[in-house]
C-alpha cells in the first residue's frame, strides 16, 4: 500500500494554480453554478425540447448583440436605439418583401449599414456622445417610420407572399435564425481576426492614442465598426420580422444585447472580448430567460435578475482589471 | 465693422455666458407663440401657457438629475429607472397620504442612488455602463411593484398640482423653479459647490489636491436618483398613473435640455439655471406640438433632430471638422490656393 504526502512542491503547485485563478474565473463558476442549480431544480428544466427553446429564443438576440459588440470593442460603448431599428427595418422588410426576400434583404441591409454608418461618421469624425446620438437616432427612424406607415403601428406580412418563410422554418429541430447566428459569428469572427480593418478595431479600442500615434485612420475604423454593427442588426431586424410576420412593437433588444455583451465578458472600454463570446452571453440570457418563464417569474423579474447580474458582472471585471493592474 | 461687431457680441456673452440659453427659450417661445396663434388661439392665454410650463413641472427635475451628474462628467442612465420607479412608488404608497408617498420613493430612490454611487466611485467605474444594470434593475422593480401592490393614484392631486396661480403658473411649476434657484444658489455660491464644478472639469488634479472626490460622487448619484424619483412623482401625480416603463421619452427630453442648458460633456461646464432655460425651452416646443395637436412622426422627427442638432454642436471635434471643410481647396479663393500650393 503505498501512501501519498503532500510534498513541498505539490503544495506549491497548488497555491500557484490558486493564485492563476481569476476573479472573472470565480464568478463566472459562481454564475454558472447557481443557473445549474436553478435548472435543476426546475420541472423538466434540462430536457431537449427546453433546449431547442433556448437556442431558437437566442438567434435573433445574438445577431442584435453581435452587431452592438462591434461597437464595444472598437470603444464606442452601446447603442440605446437598437429595438427601434430592429423594428423600423423590420417593418420596411414586410412592406418590401414582395420583391423578392433576397433583393429586400439587401436593401435592408444597406439601409442598416448607411443609419448606423451615419451615426458612427457622427462619433468618430466630431467625437459626438455615442449615447445621445443614438437617442436622437432613434427617435429619428421612429418618426420617418410613422410618417411612411402614416403612423400605423401594426405592420403585418404581405398576404399571399410565401417566398420568404424559409426564414421562418426550423431545420434539424432548429430555427433558421439560429443557424444564421452561427453564421453571422463565423463571418463576424473572421473579419475581426483575419483583416487588417478587424484587427484595427480591437487596437483602437484597446488604446485609441496608440492607434493614432501608430497612423491608424481611427475615424475610419469607427466608421467601419459601425457599418457592421447596422448590418448585423438590419439582418436580425429581416428575421424577427419573417419571424412574427408583423411589426408591432419594439422588442427588449436594446438591453439585452448589453446584457449578453457584458456577460459574455467583452470589455465594455473596448478592444478584449469577441463575437463567440456575446454569443455565449446571449446563451446565458435566453437560458435565464426560459429558466424564470419555467418558474412561472414574469418579465419585470427576469429584467430585475438581468440587471443585477450586468452590475455583478461590470463590478468583476473591473475589480479583475484593477487586480491585474 | 464686422470685426468690431463680433468683439462686442462676444463681449457680452463673455459677460453674460448665459446669453445662449436665454435665447434658446425666446426662439422657443416665440415658435410656441406663431404656432399657437396660427391654430387660432390665443398664445398668451393662460390655459396654454401654463400647459407648457407643466412640462417643465414632469420633467424639469429629471433634467437636473441628469444634468448634475454630467456637469461632474458622469452619466446616469438609471435616472430613466428611477424617474419610473418614484413615480410607482409614491401612487402605490401614497394613495391614501401623498405626502408619505413622495417622502417613501424619494427616500427609497436617493438609498438606491448613493449605493450606486458609492460603487462608481469606490472602483472608478463607467458609470454609463453600471448604471444600466441599475437602470434594468430599477424598471424589474417598477414592474414587481406594480403587479403585488393595490393601489391607484389619487385622483385630488392633479388637480391641485396643476392648480392656476398667477395666471400661468401652479403648484408643481413654482416648486420645480423654486429646487432650480436653491440648486442653481448652492453651486455658485458654496465652496461645496465651487469644488464640485472642479471635480468634474479637472478629476485628477481634484484627487491630487486632496478633495474628497469620492464622498463627492456618492453623493451626486444620491441628489440624482432623489431629483429624477422626484420628477417622476411630480409626472405620477399629475397623471395619476404610474409607468411601468416610461420608454425613453422623459431620457429624450433630459438630455436635449441639458445639452442646451450649455452642460458640457466632459464636465465641468454647466449650471442649473441653463438647465431650467433648456427644459423651459422644450416646454414651449412640446406646448407648441400640443397645442397644435402635432401627430407622432412630426413629434418624434422634430424632438430626434433637435437632440442631433444640439448634439453635434456640443461635439468636442466639431471646430476641427468645420476647419478642415473651410480649409478645402473649393472654398478657398485661387489666390490661397496658389500660396497652398
Amino acid at each position: 500500500m503505498t501512501v501519498i504526502t503532500p510534498t513541498a512542491e505539490s503544495s506549491t503547485s497548488i497555491a500557484s494554480f490558486v493564485r492563476k485563478i481569476s476573479l472573472v474565473q470565480i464568478a463566472a463558476v459562481a454564475v454558472a453554478a447557481v443557473l445549474i442549480i436553478f435548472g435543476a431544480i426546475t420541472n423538466n428544466f434540462f430536457s431537449l425540447s427546453t433546449f431547442q427553446g433556448i437556442l431558437n429564443t437566442s438567434g435573433i438576440i445574438a445577431i442584435v448583440a453581435i452587431g452592438v459588440t462591434f461597437m464595444t470593442l472598437s470603444g464606442n460603448l452601446f447603442t440605446l436605439s437598437a429595438s427601434v431599428t430592429v423594428l423600423v427595418l423590420g417593418q420596411a422588410f414586410l412592406e418590401i418583401v414582395h420583391f423578392g426576400p433576397f433583393p429586400a434583404i439587401l436593401i435592408i441591409l444597406l439601409l442598416g449599414a448607411i443609419i448606423f454608418g451615419l451615426q458612427g461618421w457622427l462619433v468618430g469624425r466630431l467625437g459626438a456622445n455615442v449615447i445621445i446620438i443614438s437617442v436622437a437616432a432613434g427617435f429619428l427612424q421612429q418618426g420617418v417610420a410613422e410618417y411612411l406607415s402614416g403612423s400605423n403601428p401594426s405592420i403585418l406580412a404581405p398576404a399571399g407572399v410565401t417566398s420568404y418563410l424559409w426564414m421562418r422554418n426550423t431545420y434539424g429541430g432548429i430555427l433558421f435564425s439560429v443557424w444564421a447566428m452561427f453564421g453571422v459569428v463565423i463571418l463576424g469572427e473572421l473579419f475581426l481576426r483575419r483583416t487588417v480593418a478587424g484587427r484595427q478595431i480591437y487596437l483602437v479600442g484597446e488604446n485609441r492614442a496608440a492607434a493614432r500615434t501608430a497612423g491608424i485612420n481611427v475615424k475610419r475604423i469607427t466608421i467601419i465598426a459601425f457599418v457592421a454593427a447596422g448590418i448585423c442588426i438590419a439582418f436580425a431586424a429581416t428575421l424577427e420580422a419573417a419571424y412574427t410576420q408583423n411589426a408591432y412593437s419594439q422588442g427588449s433588444y436594446t438591453f439585452d444585447a448589453i446584457v449578453a455583451i457584458l456577460i459574455g465578458g467583452t470589455s465594455v472600454l473596448g478592444g478584449k472580448g469577441s463575437l463567440i463570446r456575446t454569443m455565449f452571453g446571449a446563451l446565458v440570457v435566453s437560458y435565464l430567460s426560459q429558466m424564470m418563464v419555467m418558474r412561472g417569474y414574469n418579465t419585470p423579474t427576469r429584467v430585475f435578475v438581468e440587471g443585477l447580474l450586468l452590475f455583478g458582472v461590470v463590478v468583476v471585471m473591473q475589480l479583475n482589471d484593477r487586480g491585474r493592474s | 465693422m464686422g470685426s468690431v461687431v463680433g468683439k462686442n457680441s462676444l463681449g457680452v456673452v463673455r459677460r453674460w455666458p448665459e446669453l445662449p440659453q436665454v435665447a434658446a427659450v425666446v426662439v422657443m417661445f416665440a415658435f410656441f407663440w406663431i404656432m399657437t396663434a396660427a391654430k387660432g388661439t390665443t398664445p398668451f392665454s393662460g390655459a396654454n401657457v401654463a400647459n407648457s410650463l407643466n412640462y417643465f413641472g414632469e420633467y424639469g427635475l429629471f433634467a437636473l438629475a441628469l444634468g448634475i451628474t454630467m456637469i461632474l462628467g458622469e452619466f446616469d442612465i438609471s435616472t430613466l429607472g428611477t424617474f419610473a420607479l418614484g413615480g410607482m412608488i409614491a401612487v402605490k404608497v401614497g394613495s391614501t397620504n401623498p405626502w408619505l408617498g413622495a417622502v417613501v420613493a424619494v427616500a427609497c430612490c436617493s438609498a438606491f442612488g448613493l449605493g450606486q454611487g458609492y460603487i462608481i466611485a469606490k472602483f472608478r467605474m463607467n458609470s454609463m455602463t453600471l448604471t444600466v444594470g441599475g437602470y434594468l434593475i430599477t424598471l424589474g422593480l417598477c414592474g414587481a411593484i406594480n403587479k403585488n401592490v393595490q393601489g391607484n393614484g389619487n385622483a385630488n392631486i392633479p388637480p391641485f398640482l396643476q392648480k392656476e396661480i398667477l395666471t400661468i403658473f401652479s403648484p408643481m411649476s413654482l416648486f420645480v423653479f423654486a429646487i432650480f434657484i436653491v440648486a442653481g444658489v448652492a453651486l455658485k455660491y458654496t465652496s461645496m459647490g465651487r469644488k464640485f464644478l472642479a471635480m468634474g472639469g479637472a478629476r485628477k488634479s481634484s484627487r491630487a489636491i486632496g478633495l474628497p472626490v469620492n464622498r463627492y460622487v456618492t453623493v451626486t448619484f444620491g441628489l440624482s436618483a432623489a431629483l429624477a424619483s422626484l420628477s417622476g412623482v411630480l409626472y405620477s401625480y399629475t397623471t395619476a398613473t404610474s409607468l411601468v416603463d416610461p420608454g425613453l421619452t422623459p431620457f429624450l427630453f433630459a438630455v436635449t435640455a441639458v445639452l442646451i442648458g450649455g452642460v458640457s460633456l466632459s464636465g465641468g461646464r454647466g449650471a442649473p439655471f441653463g438647465i431650467a432655460c433648456g427644459a423651459l425651452s422644450l416646454s414651449f416646443l412640446y406646448g407648441a406640438f400640443q397645442t397644435t395637436a402635432a401627430t407622432p412622426d412630426i413629434s418624434d422627427t422634430v424632438y430626434g433632430l433637435l437632440l442631433l442638432i444640439v448634439a453635434i454642436w456640443s461635439a468636442p471635434s466639431l471646430k476641427e471638422w468645420l476647419g478642415s471643410i473651410a480649409a478645402h481647396p473649393i472654398f478657398r479663393s485661387d489666390k490661397e490656393n496658389k500660396v497652398a500650393a
